[in-house]
């Protein structure tokens, strides 16, 4: 599918913080280890960082998931409704979408605004771990938006058969 | 807010399509925008917190492991020495497909991966050498199930963490159900193939089968690593996968199979894998504290027991239930949406939860392979180029040794729970 460069642009930085993130969480994983092993010593913080990449990890590659139209969904009753019918199902699943990932957007700014203390074994402040949240479901809305104006203007047509197989486990 | 209202409309935005996440997240908010004592910035703190604990690592780190040993080699390698052992018996193929499924189940906790590995390659490997098209299909799905029982399984790490238990303690009680799937299917084969003298290889040399199980050892590896982390108590659940991941990829290099597109293919696979996992995680976190704030758990074992006060009857209604909710739900989001309920009205009845965790996640589990959104069925289809209604028809007959795997799995909860106690992890 042809997208704008800085939707391209968008999207593959999302990707990549994505795969940081992931190698982020094994290398933290892998110090804990050897710390305690090794050096018989383990550090206190390489646990939480851990946990907080795994944080921000979740909003990105659920936004990530977002741009390849990829959430797992119940496609149960597809099949029992038309060309038209699926238009207007996805329509309002879109809408439903764009304004849960608003509040939701909205709620992690009140968390983050809520968690300045640091309080934490790294140092780092909580709000640090919403600001994940935050910028997870901001992207989600952006995405959301896109697919609703490809749909309406017809530039993608929900398939069936590419939902099926594209639900992941 | 009505607990008819809040799960009427969770079910209404399933059935429209609406993700699983949001679904879970309109009846929440609606229910924080209705009740004036809750603090909406402590909710969305909450549905954070869903996904910021240590023993959720093991998630994407588990995805992973699966994903790097699909592309490592190893595959071809276990087939190989699977063959070479069991070749020479009839409808061997079979059992080589069961055999490799069962050692690959310990680099990997999910069906969908695996089915897409084993389908591929098996599936025409075994229709071009004779075996019957339905037949080939139906011991690759079944066989896909064994992945997601035994250690490292992505469920039972959902599970385990969803209920409160031990993640170590419910990996050690997937071990004796996998073992029982792997011989009633065994035994399918047999029955099946007995009377197919045809369909068998010459018997290999001692000297090729040692080679051939020499090869495939490091295999073995990351069973060795989840295992023996666990039963030594020398790292969680979540270390273990780390170190099982960093593994395989040295394995991978030594293979020869490295490579920066296969890599990528790894790393994208476990984004949008563990990515659309692990948002349902929040959004259940949530749904699942207003579900525990409305006691809903005790409504529901109030409920129950006023059915029935028999544990036993308590388990076919769940049977029942289950496999309903798994015919149209992923199971991994179907865990996560239920099990807040269901875990403490099973306590309520006096059930072992690890043995519980077990039923329900088999239970799930079947409806990868049925109709209308069985996602083995469909992958199935796509990596072997037979139609889904030919895969459907090939598939069902498995249906009935699965059935009665479920069915002893339920009445006999010492397949599950042994280990465990065993190992004092019960």
């Amino acid at each position: 599918m042809r997208r704008s460069v800085p939707l391209r642009l968008i999207f593959t930085l999302q990707r990549a913080l994505s795969y940081v993130l992931l190698l982020t969480v094994l290398g933290l994983v892998l110090v804990q280890v050897y710390t305690r092993y090794v050096l018989n010593s383990p550090f206190t913080w390489t646990e939480e960082i851990a946990r907080f990449a795994m944080v921000w990890f979740t909003f990105i590659a659920a936004s990530y998931v977002m741009a390849e139209r990829r959430h797992i969904r119940v496609i149960f009753f597809d099949s029992l409704l038309g060309s038209l019918g699926r238009n207007i199902v996805n329509w309002f699943a879109q809408v439903v979408v764009i304004g849960v990932s608003l509040v939701m957007l909205y709620g992690s700014y009140l968390a983050s605004d809520a968690s300045q203390i640091s309080g934490t074994a790294s140092g780092l402040p909580m709000s640090f771990v919403y600001y994940g949240a935050l910028i997870g479901y901001a992207l989600m809305v952006l995405h959301a938006v896109v697919e609703a104006i490809d749909t309406a203007t017809g530039r993608v047509q929900p398939s069936v058969e590419q939902d099926l197989l594209s639900v992941g486990e | 807010m009505s607990l008819t209202i809040l799960f009427g409309l969770l079910i209404v935005l399933l059935m429209l399509r609406v993700p699983v996440a949001f679904s879970l997240l309109v009846p929440s908010l609606v229910y924080l925008f209705l009740d004036p004592t809750a603090n909406f910035g402590s909710a969305i703190q909450r549905s954070v917190a869903g996904v910021n604990t240590f023993p959720l690592l093991a998630v994407p780190l588990f995805m992973m492991l699966g994903n790097v040993a699909n592309i490592s080699g190893v595959t071809d390698k276990i087939y190989e020495a699977a063959t070479a052992l069991v070749g020479h018996v009839r409808g061997s193929l079979g059992y080589v497909n069961v055999l490799t499924s069962f050692v690959f189940a310990w680099m990997s906790g999910a069906a969908i991966a695996d089915t897409a590995a084993m389908g591929r390659v098996q599936v025409p490997a075994m229709i071009a050498r004779g075996y019957p098209q339905g037949f080939s299909l139906g011991i690759t799905a079944g066989s896909s199930l064994v992945s997601p029982i035994l250690p490292p399984s992505i469920p039972a790490v959902i599970y385990a963490v969803t209920a409160g238990v031990s993640v170590g303690g419910l990996f050690l009680a997937g071990i004796g159900p996998a073992i029982l799937l792997v011989i009633v299917l065994s035994i399918s084969v047999w029955i099946s193939m007995r009377k197919r003298e045809d369909l068998k290889v010459a018997k290999a040399s001692p000297k090729t089968q040692a080679i051939s199980l020499l090869k495939a050892l490091p295999g073995f590896g990351t069973a060795v690593i989840i295992l023996g982390g666990i039963l030594g108590g020398i790292f969680t659940p979540t270390e273990a996968a780390g170190i099982a991941v960093t593994y395989m990829f040295i394995l991978t290099v030594i293979y020869r199979r490295a490579s920066l597109r296969s890599f990528g293919k790894v790393f994208r696979d476990t984004t949008v894998t563990a990515g659309s996992i692990l948002l349902i995680v929040t959004a259940a976190a949530l749904f699942g504290w207003i579900l525990a704030r409305e006691r809903v758990p005790q409504l529901a074992a109030e409920f129950f027991l006023g059915i029935t006060d028999n544990p036993w009857v308590f388990l076919i209604l769940l049977n029942v239930l289950l496999l309903l909710v798994g015919s149209v739900l992923e199971p991994t989001a179907a865990i996560l949406i239920i099990v807040p309920v269901l875990a403490p009205v099973a306590m309520a009845f006096g059930l072992d939860p690890l043995h519980v965790g077990i039923v329900i996640i088999f239970n799930l589990l079947m409806g990868l392979l049925t109709p209308p959104v069985g996602l083995v069925l469909f992958v199935l289809s796509s990596v072997t180029d037979i139609p889904v209604k030919d895969v459907v028809r090939g598939v069902s007959p498995i249906y009935l040794p699965l059935l009665a795997t479920l069915m002893v799995l339920t009445f006999v909860p010492a397949i599950s729970t042994f280990l465990p106690a065993l190992f004092g992890l019960g």
